[in-house]
């Protein structure tokens, strides 16, 4: 069963294409992924889906109710989760909560309840009474979806919850999701740390210059990048021309070079490490690493766009 | 009940953020106190205060009876007019029957000198101003015209310059207003053709009727410029804790705007929108804080003050109330249209730092209103702060609610003005 129905969605900033005739749907149940680089459109298509931006056209229907002509109803299933943390630093985690809780309408008994609730699930209730402000960034992290899962909804949506924290905290964050969706939350995630949506998501959509380009679920996706792996190289100083003599190769699709990694999308990855490898080294490049690896969401992009997600 | 839950929030946050608690409360406690102690000797005039006195010097032009009016009276009635001017000596009702009396001579010295000496004095800085008495002044006087002084200042100070203006004025003033009457008399005796000479001519005892007239109306001459009649004076701690006050709660509309743009670049206010939160509730929360965290500010600088500095705020307690609960909703209505106008953190900042003094500055609290150039007098009615301190300065003076009443519905008018404009064109979401 559909719970979000994403119809022809365009959303235009002054002429500027940040969503362009986007379609899909996200299932009731199911952890939903989009992913895509920064700029893709990822934020506006979702902040059309919680009501916050109107549509230049086409529409965002949940459980049946448009954000258009029933938005009170829409935003009474969903929760959101903006990449900002957008909480008060100098209250406490509780008061956060506590605030929030109100807007949504909570008080007394079952807002004091909720709050412990949301506090176990983000594992944050010995920290309650601090303040935010004395939290890592990983925990502000934990205390902003907390916010976001006040209202009880079934629907939340994520925007890159996991920028800039420490491990720890992003597992227990994914951990807290997968607890949360297999206890029937619908859970849509948006990110473009390719391993994240990896792990948690059953199905993706790919996202760039505001146009889907991918949906599926990721085995499909994999299917889209055919018999082709990613080897990963870590070379500083690479040159140019050193960059189109791998392109020359015949295996290679694509060659990426940015922050002194070399992507590269090639059939039969193994047998073309060696020419890499010589090639790199008639231009003078210093190699520290190099992984192969199976094609991943990395390399559907890749195929897709001729770019890497990190652009 | 949502708009009440935002505000106590905001206070929340404003009372735990220690650098806006010095700048609201701290401060302008501090800088009244500085300023009143600093500056108490131009302000007030109490006894035993040593104050610095307005010096003048005075020159009398040569008396004697113009030639003009010798031709109109007969050559046999010359003698009757030349002692009846004799009798009006301008010199000794300015010096005997004005400059010397106590309430004058705390605010003014004298000297006189003649025109060679008093132009040295005056180009030397040792008076700050020379008084011509005019030698018309006795034609002027019987003649029932208006009597005035000349006078050449070389000051800047702007404070003596208004005591100058102020006390001359209503010296003039009370010798002219009463005999311009006679002019109208005479016109119709003229017309009938009949007495002229003796009504002109009957000057027996003029001398004395004016010293009468100085003596009958020395209230009304001695202060009429800056205190009006039966006003209290304002020292400097008053003056300064109304002009800090009314200074530092534009701070809170800065605050104010401060804090909705943060929470537009943060997305909270996002939150506060997708919880089902309507524009009002949140404008009326967020303007409920503001008007809150001002009226925190002024009943401090006012407890503080009387009880402190033993500032008096005057009389009526319900004006006061009044006054001080306008001035602050006009704050809070100024900060939500400024939220409307202001599209970044940047703006607010630039608010708070430009616009807020030029206020400040225009509105007087800085330098007293009444020293300021006459433009900018005009002006500082246009300001919240100015118009605000106009009112307190004015119950401090004595006055009551319907001396401020105009203030107190100018202040709620454009409070409400703004809150309703702000509110309209305020975006929650870019």
């Amino acid at each position: 069963m559909e719970l979000v129905e994403f119809k022809n969605l365009k959303k235009y900033f002054n002429g500027v294409k940040a969503v362009d005739d986007v379609t899909f749907t996200v299932r009731a149940g199911e952890i939903f992924g989009l992913l895509g680089p920064n700029g893709a459109g990822k934020s506006t298509a979702i902040s059309v889906l919680s009501t916050l931006l109107r549509p230049t056209a086409g529409d965002v229907v949940v459980k049946g109710k448009s954000v258009l002509s029933e938005p009170a109803a829409v935003k009474r299933i969903i929760g959101l989760v903006p990449q900002d943390i957008a909480l008060y630093p100098t209250l406490s985690a509780r008061e956060n909560l506590a605030f929030f809780g109100r807007m949504y309408g909570l008080g007394g008994r079952e807002l004091a309840e909720r709050i412990e609730e949301v506090l176990d699930i983000v594992g944050l209730a010995g920290r309650a009474g601090d303040r935010v402000e004395t939290f890592s960034g990983g925990m502000k992290r934990r205390i902003n979806i907390g916010v976001g899962l006040m209202n009880r909804p079934e629907l939340l949506i994520l925007d890159e919850p996991t920028v800039g924290i420490d491990p720890q905290s992003r597992n227990h964050i994914l951990e807290s999701l997968q607890r949360l969706n297999r206890e029937g939350m619908t859970v849509l995630y948006t990110s473009h740390y390719m391993e994240e949506v990896e792990f948690l998501c059953h199905r993706v959509g790919i996202m760039d210059r505001g146009r889907l380009i991918a949906l599926g679920s990721q085995e499909e996706l994999r299917k889209l990048a055919g018999e082709n792996e990613t080897v990963e190289v870590e070379a500083p100083g690479t040159s140019v021309e050193a960059v189109r003599s791998i392109e020359e190769i015949p295996a290679v699709s694509h060659v990426v070079y940015e922050e002194e990694k070399i992507t590269i999308l090639a059939s039969n990855a193994a047998g073309v490490l060696n020419e890499i490898i010589a090639r790199l080294s008639r231009h003078n490049c210093r190699v520290r690493s190099l992984h192969v690896r199976e094609p991943n969401l990395e390399a559907v992009f890749l195929q897709l766009t001729g770019k890497a997600l990190r652009d | 009940m949502s708009f009440l839950y935002i505000a106590l929030k905001d206070l929340k946050v404003i009372l735990r953020d220690r650098k806006a608690l010095l700048l609201l409360v701290a401060m302008p406690v501090l800088l009244t106190t500085i300023l009143g102690f600093s500056l108490r000797g131009v302000f007030h005039r109490g006894p035993g205060e040593g104050i610095k006195k307005v010096r003048i010097a005075v020159v009398e032009d040569q008396p004697g009876v113009p030639a003009a009016l010798e031709k109109l009276v007969p050559a046999g009635e010359l003698a009757r007019l030349k002692t009846a001017a004799g009798e009006l000596d301008m010199k000794k009702l300015f010096i005997d029957n004005f400059l010397e009396t106590a309430e004058i001579r705390k605010l003014m010295e004298y000297q006189v000198l003649d025109g060679d000496a008093a132009r040295t004095a005056l180009a030397d800085k040792q008076v700050d101003a020379v008084v011509y008495l005019p030698n018309s002044f006795a034609v002027d006087y019987i003649m029932g015209k208006r009597i005035s002084l000349r006078v050449v200042s070389n000051t800047g100070d702007e404070i003596k310059k208004s005591i100058l203006k102020g006390l001359l004025q209503g010296f003039t003033d009370t010798l002219s207003i009463p005999r311009i009457g006679i002019s109208v008399v005479m016109e119709e005796r003229v017309y009938e053709g009949v007495g002229l000479l003796d009504f002109l001519l009957d000057f027996r005892g003029l001398g004395e009727k004016a010293e009468k007239l100085l003596e009958g109306n020395r209230g009304a001459v001695d202060f009429r410029h800056f205190t009006e009649q039966g006003r209290q004076e304002v020292s400097a701690f008053q003056y300064y804790a109304a002009a800090m006050g009314v200074m530092f709660i534009l701070f809170a509309a800065g605050y104010g705007v401060k804090s909705i743009l943060e929470e537009k670049e943060e997305r909270a206010m996002a939150r506060l929108v997708l919880a089902g939160r309507r524009k009002w509730e949140i404008v009326a929360g967020k303007a409920l804080a503001v008007f809150a965290v001002s009226l925190g500010q002024m009943t401090v600088m006012i407890v503080f003050s009387a009880f402190a500095l033993g500032v008096y705020w005057g009389r009526d307690l319900v004006a006061l109330a009044l006054l001080t609960i306008t001035a602050v909703f006009a704050v809070a209505g100024l900060s939500m249209l400024m939220a409307a106008v202001i599209k970044n953190h940047r703006g607010a900042e630039l608010f708070q730092m430009v616009a807020v003094q030029f206020m400040a500055l225009l509105g007087g609290s800085f330098m007293p209103i009444y020293a300021m150039p006459e433009l900018l007098q005009s002006a500082s009615a246009f300001t919240i702060n100015g118009l605000a301190l106009r009112g307190y300065l004015r119950l401090m003076e004595g006055a009551g609610f319907s001396e401020v009443y105009l203030n107190v519905l100018i202040l709620a008018g454009f409070g409400l003005a703004a809150l309703a404009a702000g509110g309209a064109a305020l975006r929650l979401e870019e």
